[in-house]
C-alpha cells in the first residue's frame, strides 16, 4: 500500500467520519421499528398524554431501551415516514411512572404540536451533521511548517533552562509534589512543546492553573482549549480560585455554567469580536471550534490543551495554529476521542495526546490524591504499569462502616476494591440481576454505613443499564437515592466519589465477543474504577470475563479484565440475585 | 497418548465443542476436506516454505511422530545456539507444540547466553486472537525448556510482515484457555454443539448439525447465542417449537431478558417453522435508479479477478475479467461510468467498500462514490427474521431465494480455478450467478417478488 502523508490520512479520516455518520443514519432508518428498538435507537408505542409545561410533551412508555439522553435531538412520528415527524429534544424518562418527557426543539419553537392524545408514536434519533471546516483546518495546519513538523515528530524538545530552574523553585514553593514540579517547570520553560500525563486524581487541573498563572504573570497571552466547554470552564474556574488578578475571557456563550463563570469574573466574547481580546497577561478559553473562528488569526504566546487525550488530531490543529508553543495535558489511559466510522488506519483515530506521546513521550504525574492505597494499587497495576502511587493523606483512608448488614462481605472497607459476582448470561446491554444487587448495595451504603448519597456513583458502559439501575433504585423508595450519580462511564470522567459501583451488565460471552471493541475498553474500565476514593465495587457476571475476542486489541484488553477477575477479592451473590429460572 | 496441541488452542477460541470432538470423538466421522479447503491448505504450506526457506534454518531430525525424540533433537539445536529452528518440537505435561519458527535472541537462559522466541507463519492479512493464543501456548512450552519466559512471540503474516505480541499481554487469556483445555482433555467437562459462524468451515459439522436438527435446538434460530439458549432452556423454552409458543412477557419476567429480544426470538422460531423469512414492515425507500455490483476476489493474493455490474433498468449485465492488480480500479470505474451518476450501487457485505478503500488509498477517500454504496447484507439483516442464522451471502441466497448458492461453485475457489484450464470461464460463470442472486435478493428486499408487501 502506498505511504500517504499524515495530512492525506487525516483528510481521509475526516471524509470517512462524515460519510459514516450519513450512512449510519440511512441504515438505521432502513431497519424495522422493532430492530431500531433493539439497537437502542427508537422508543416504540409512546402514547401521547398531553403537554407538559410550556415547551414539553408527556408520553406514556412501558419499556424504554433507548440510548437517548437529555438534549439528544429526536423525531416523533409513526416511525416510517420521517418527513412528517416533529423534531423534539429528549428530556427525561421516569421508569416508575412509565413517563417520557420530551421538549420542543429550540429550532422548531414556532411549530405546532400535532400529537393526538391517546395516540401511539415512535421516537427516533434525528441525524445531525456536525463536521464543518475541519478539512480546511487540516490543510492550513500542514501548510504551517511548525505544526506539520510537530505532528511528524520533528520538533526538538528544547527548554529555556534558566526559566525552568526558576519555575522549579516557584512551583516547589507553591507546595507541588516533585512530579508536578518537574512537569510544570518543563511546560513553563518549553520553547515549543510539552506533554503532561495526568492519571486520575494527580492534581492535573491544579497544576494547569499554576502553569497558566505563572505564564500570565510573566505577561503571556494564552489560548486555553479543550474538546468540551465543561473542560474549559473547569480550568478557568480553577485558575480564578488561584489567582484573582488574571484577565479571563471565554469565547462563545449559552453554556450550562455561564452564571458561575460570570460570578468568577470571566468575561464573555463572541469569537468574531476577537480584536477586543486583551494583549497580555490573559487567558482566552474556548473549544477548538470557537478559537478557530477568531478573526485574522490572533497571536498567542502559548496554546494550552486540556483533556488532550479526548481531542482528535484535526481539532487540535485548530488550536495549534494560534501559537508556536503548545502545552498538552491529558491521559491516554483514560477515555479516547469518540470516533464513529471503521478506519483501517487506526493511527489517525487516536487523540493528539496519544499521537504526540508516541513521538515525544510525556511527563507523568505519579502521585494520586484521590484513591486510597488499595484502589490505587489495582488501578496502577492494571493501567499504569505500577507507576502510580497513592499520596500519604489518601493512602490510609477507608470507607465508613457499621458491621451487621447483609452485604458486609462486599462492603468491608478493608477490601477497598472488590468483585461482587452475580452470574447471569444476559445477552443484551441490561442486567436486572446486577441492577437489583446495586440497589441493595446503595441502600446499605446510605442507611447503614452513613455514606452520603452525593458520595456514591454507579457507572456502567451501557445506557440501557443506566435506566435499569435508576429504576431499581427508584423501587427502593429511598428518597436520598435521587442524589446518587448513575450514568455511563463517559459522563462521569473528571468526577470522583467516596464509593463507586461499576456494573458491567453483559454476561453472555458470545455477545461480548461480538461487542468486544466497545466492551473491552481498558480506558473505560480505568475511568470507572478510578473515580473511587475509598471503595470500588465491580458488579459483574463470571461470563463478562470469559470472552475470547478475535481481534488482537480486544483480546489484549480482555486479558486486563481477566487479570482483574483473578486479582480482586470476590463475593459470589449469584444465589441471591441470579434470575429465578 | 492424547495431548493438548497448538491446534487445539487455536480451535478453542472458535468452538470448544469441536476441540472436545477432536480429543475424544471418532475422527472418521469428520467430513473430508473439500477441494477448496485442500487448495487453501496447500497454499498455506507453500507460503510457509516461501517465507521460511530463505532463512536457511535447520529442522530437528527425528522418527515420524516420535515427539519425545523430536523434543530432544530440538533441545540439542537450541543448546547449540543455532540462529533459528524450523518446526521445532516442544513437549510439556500433556502438551505438544510444533511452532514454525524458533528464533535466537540475546539474553541468558538455561541454554547459555542466548534464548529463543516463538514465531509462526500465517496466511492471513491481519493477526487474529486465535493465532496469538497459539503462539502464546508455544511460548509457555518454550519457557519450560529454556528456563526463561520469552518477552514476545511473533506472527509472520501473508505479506511477510512480522507482528510482535508481548507474552505478558495475553498470559491470563492463555492460562484460562489452557485450564479449560485440560478439563476437556481429562473429560472433566462436557460440551454441547451450538450453531455458530465457526460451523461453516468445521469438519465436524456433519456430526453436529444433524444432532441440532434432531433436537430442534434453539441455536438453529437466528440471533441465538449459547448463553441465551441456556437462559431460555432453564426457563423451560427447549427448542424452536417451544420458542414459537413462548409467552414473551412472563418469560421476560422469569429470565430478565429484554422482551424486545424475546419477541425477536419468537419471530425467528416462526420463520424456522414456516421455512421462509418473516418480513418486517419497513419504510419503502423513495425510488432511485440502482444497480448491483459484485467482485470475485482471491483474498490470498489480495487480487480482484472479476467485477460485474447489473443495471436492471438500463444496460443489463456488464462484467470484466481483470488480469493485473493495477487495472482493478479502472475496470470498476469504467463499469460504474456506464450507469447514471446518481444510481445506488447495491453490494453485499464489507468486501466492496474495503477493496475500494484500499484501491483509492493513494488518491484520497472518494466519498462521492462511497456515498452510492448500499450494503445489501445490512439491509437484509434489518428487513426480516430468517429461518436460520445467517453468516453470509450463501445463507441469504439459500434462505430467501431457496437456491443453491454453490451451483456455479464456491467463491473461495477462484484462485484454484484460475490455475486450471477453462478456469476464467468458471470465474465468470460464478460471478454472473452471484449477480443474479444479488438481484433476486434486492428485489425480494424491495418487496417485488417474495415476502409480504412492505408498508
Amino acid at each position: 500500500m502506498v505511504d500517504l502523508s499524515l495530512e492525506q490520512r487525516l483528510l481521509r479520516f475526516l471524509a470517512r467520519e462524515d460519510e459514516d455518520e450519513r450512512r449510519s443514519a440511512e441504515d438505521l432508518r432502513a431497519l424495522s421499528i422493532e430492530q431500531r428498538v433493539l439497537e437502542g435507537e427508537c422508543i416504540q408505542e409512546a402514547v401521547f398524554r398531553g403537554a407538559s409545561g410550556g415547551e414539553g410533551f408527556e408520553f406514556e412508555v412501558a419499556e424504554n431501551l433507548s440510548k437517548f439522553r437529555r438534549g439528544d435531538a429526536l423525531l416523533v412520528g409513526d416511525g416510517r415516514d420521517f418527513s412528517g415527524a416533529l423534531g423534539v429534544v429528549y428530556h427525561a424518562y421516569d421508569a416508575s411512572a412509565s413517563r417520557l418527557l420530551l421538549r420542543r426543539s429550540r429550532f422548531r419553537r414556532g411549530a405546532e404540536a400535532r400529537f393526538e392524545p391517546g395516540q401511539s408514536y415512535c421516537v427516533d434519533r434525528k441525524p445531525l451533521g456536525v463536521r464543518g471546516r475541519l478539512q480546511d483546518v487540516v490543510r492550513e495546519g500542514f501548510a504551517a511548517e511548525l505544526v506539520a513538523e510537530a505532528l511528524a515528530g520533528g520538533t526538538s524538545m528544547i527548554h529555556d533552562e534558566s526559566r525552568r530552574q526558576r519555575a522549579r523553585e516557584s512551583l516547589t514553593a507553591r507546595g507541588l509534589n516533585p512530579s508536578q514540579v518537574e512537569a510544570g517547570a518543563a511546560a513553563i520553560a518549553a520553547e515549543r512543546l510539552a506533554l503532561i500525563q495526568g492519571p486520575p486524581g494527580t492534581g492535573k487541573t491544579r497544576l494547569l492553573a499554576e502553569i497558566l498563572s505563572a505564564l500570565c504573570n510573566a505577561g503571556c497571552r494564552i489560548a486555553l482549549t479543550a474538546f468540551t466547554h465543561r473542560a474549559v470552564d473547569n480550568v478557568l474556574l480553577a485558575l480564578r480560585r488561584l489567582d484573582r488578578r488574571i484577565d479571563l475571557v471565554k469565547l462563545g456563550t449559552a453554556q450550562a455554567r455561564d452564571a458561575e463563570l460570570r460570578a468568577a469574573g470571566v468575561r464573555f466574547l463572541e469569537p468574531r469580536h476577537g480584536a477586543r481580546l486583551p494583549a497580555r497577561g490573559a487567558v482566552i478559553g474556548g473549544t477548538c471550534f470557537a478559537l478557530s473562528r477568531l478573526p485574522q488569526r490572533q497571536g498567542f504566546h502559548f496554546t494550552v490543551f486540556d483533556e488532550a487525550a479526548q481531542l482528535p488530531i484535526p481539532h487540535a490543529i485548530a488550536g495549534m495554529l494560534l501559537s508556536q508553543r503548545w502545552i498538552f495535558l491529558g491521559d491516554h489511559r483514560q477515555l479516547p476521542p469518540v470516533i464513529t466510522a471503521r478506519h483501517a488506519d487506526r493511527e489517525v483515530t487516536v487523540s493528539v495526546f496519544e499521537h504526540l506521546n508516541a513521538l515525544y513521550g510525556s511527563q507523568l504525574l505519579d502521585l494520586t490524591y484521590r484513591m486510597n492505597d488499595q484502589v490505587c494499587a489495582v488501578v496502577s497495576d492494571a493501567f499504569y504499569a505500577g507507576a502510580l502511587q497513592s499520596a500519604p493523606p489518601a493512602a490510609p483512608r477507608r470507607m465508613s462502616f457499621s458491621p451487621g448488614g447483609a452485604l458486609d462481605e462486599v462492603l468491608d472497607p478493608e477490601r477497598s476494591a472488590v468483585l461482587a459476582r452475580v452470574d447471569h448470561l444476559q445477552p443484551g446491554t441490561r442486567s436486572l440481576e446486577e441492577a437489583n444487587l446495586v440497589a441493595d448495595l446503595v441502600v446499605e451504603l446510605l442507611q447503614r454505613h452513613g455514606v452520603p448519597a452525593t458520595e456514591v456513583a454507579v457507572v456502567t458502559p451501557f445506557r440501557a443499564q443506566v435506566r435499569a439501575l435508576r429504576s431499581a433504585l427508584q423501587r427502593t423508595q429511598l428518597r436520598e437515592a435521587e442524589d446518587v450519580a448513575i450514568d455511563t462511564v463517559e459522563r462521569i470522567q473528571g468526577q470522583e466519589r467516596e464509593v463507586v459501583i461499576v456494573s458491567l451488565a453483559v454476561g453472555d460471552p458470545d455477545t461480548l465477543s461480538a461487542r468486544a471493541k466497545f466492551f473491552f475498553s481498558t480506558n473505560r474500565l480505568n475511568v470507572a474504577m478510578s473515580r473511587a476514593r475509598t471503595k470500588a465495587i465491580l458488579v459483574a457476571s463470571r461470563g463478562a470475563f470469559a470472552a475470547l475476542p478475535h481481534d488482537p486489541e480486544s483480546l489484549r484488553a480482555a486479558n486486563v479484565f481477566k487479570a482483574l477477575y483473578r486479582r480482586l477479592p470476590q463475593v459470589d451473590l449469584s444465589a441471591v440475585y441470579g434470575a429465578r429460572v | 497418548m492424547k495431548r493438548i496441541t497448538g491446534t487445539h488452542v487455536y480451535g478453542y477460541a472458535r468452538c470448544a465443542h469441536a476441540v472436545a470432538l477432536d480429543l475424544h470423538g471418532d475422527r472418521e466421522l469428520r467430513r473430508p476436506y473439500t477441494d477448496v479447503e485442500e487448495f487453501v491448505l496447500r497454499r498455506g504450506r507453500e507460503l510457509e516454505v516461501r517465507l521460511t526457506e530463505p532463512l536457511g534454518w535447520c529442522e530437528p531430525d527425528y522418527p515420524e511422530r516420535d515427539f519425545e525424540a523430536g523434543a530432544a533433537a530440538t533441545l540439542a539445536l537450541l543448546q547449540e545456539g543455532v540462529e533459528g529452528v524450523l518446526q521445532g518440537v516442544l513437549v510439556g505435561d500433556d502438551r505438544l507444540g510444533i511452532p514454525d519458527l524458533l528464533r535466537r535472541e540475546d539474553g541468558p537462559s538455561n541454554l547459555g547466553a542466548h534464548h529463543y522466541v516463538i514465531g509462526d507463519v500465517k496466511s492471513s492479512r491481519r493477526a487474529r486472537g486465535d493465532q496469538i493464543l497459539q503462539i502464546m501456548f508455544y511460548s509457555v512450552l518454550l519457557a519450560e525448556v529454556q528456563g526463561r519466559e520469552p518477552e514476545y512471540a511473533y506472527l509472520t503474516l501473508r505479506d511477510g510482515r512480522e507482528e510482535r505480541f508481548a507474552c505478558r499481554d495475553f498470559a491470563e487469556s492463555l492460562a484460562e484457555v489452557d485450564a479449560n483445555l485440560q478439563d476437556l482433555l481429562h473429560g472433566c467437562v462436557t460440551t454441547r454443539a451450538c450453531l455458530t459462524p465457526a460451523c461453516q468451515g468445521c469438519r465436524w459439522s456433519t456430526v453436529c448439525l444433524p444432532e441440532l436438527e434432531k433436537a430442534d435446538d434453539l441455536s438453529l434460530l437466528q440471533g441465538m447465542t449459547a448463553g441465551l439458549r441456556r437462559t431460555l432452556e432453564s426457563a423451560g423454552v427447549r427448542g424452536g417449537a417451544a420458542a414459537q409458543q413462548m409467552s414473551v412477557e412472563p418469560t421476560a419476567r422469569r429470565t430478565h431478558v429484554e422482551s424486545a429480544l424475546l419477541r425477536r426470538v419468537k419471530k425467528a422460531a416462526q420463520a424456522r417453522a414456516d421455512g421462509q423469512p418473516v418480513w418486517e414492515k419497513r419504510v419503502r425507500p423513495p425510488h432511485r435508479d440502482w444497480a448491483v455490483v459484485h467482485l470475485l476476489q482471491d483474498p490470498f493474493v489480495d487480487r480482484v479477478h472479476w467485477i460485474g455490474l447489473l443495471h436492471p433498468e438500463g444496460e443489463g449485465l456488464r462484467d470484466v475479467l481483470i488480469e493485473r492488480r493495477e487495472d482493478e480500479l479502472e475496470a470498476f470505474s469504467a463499469l460504474v461510468a456506464s450507469i447514471p451518476e446518481a444510481s445506488a450501487l447495491w453490494h453485499y457485505g464489507e468486501r466492496l467498500p474495503r477493496w475500494f478503500e484500499d484501491a483509492t488509498w493513494a488518491v484520497g477517500a472518494d466519498t462521492h462514490m462511497e456515498r452510492r454504496f448500499v450494503d445489501l447484507a445490512r439491509r437484509l439483516a434489518g428487513a426480516a427474521c430468517f429461518p436460520a442464522p445467517v453468516f453470509g451471502l450463501d445463507d441469504h441466497v439459500r434462505l430467501v431465494l431457496q437456491r443453491d448458492p454453490h451451483r456455479a461453485g464456491e467463491a473461495g475457489g477462484v484462485g484454484l480455478w484460475l490455475e486450471e484450464p477453462g478456469g476464467a470461464e468458471r470465474v465468470v460463470n460464478k460471478g454472473r450467478q452471484d449477480l443474479e442472486d444479488l438481484l433476486g435478493l434486492v428485489e425480494a428486499l424491495r418487496g417485488e417478488s417474495v415476502g409480504r408487501p412492505v408498508a
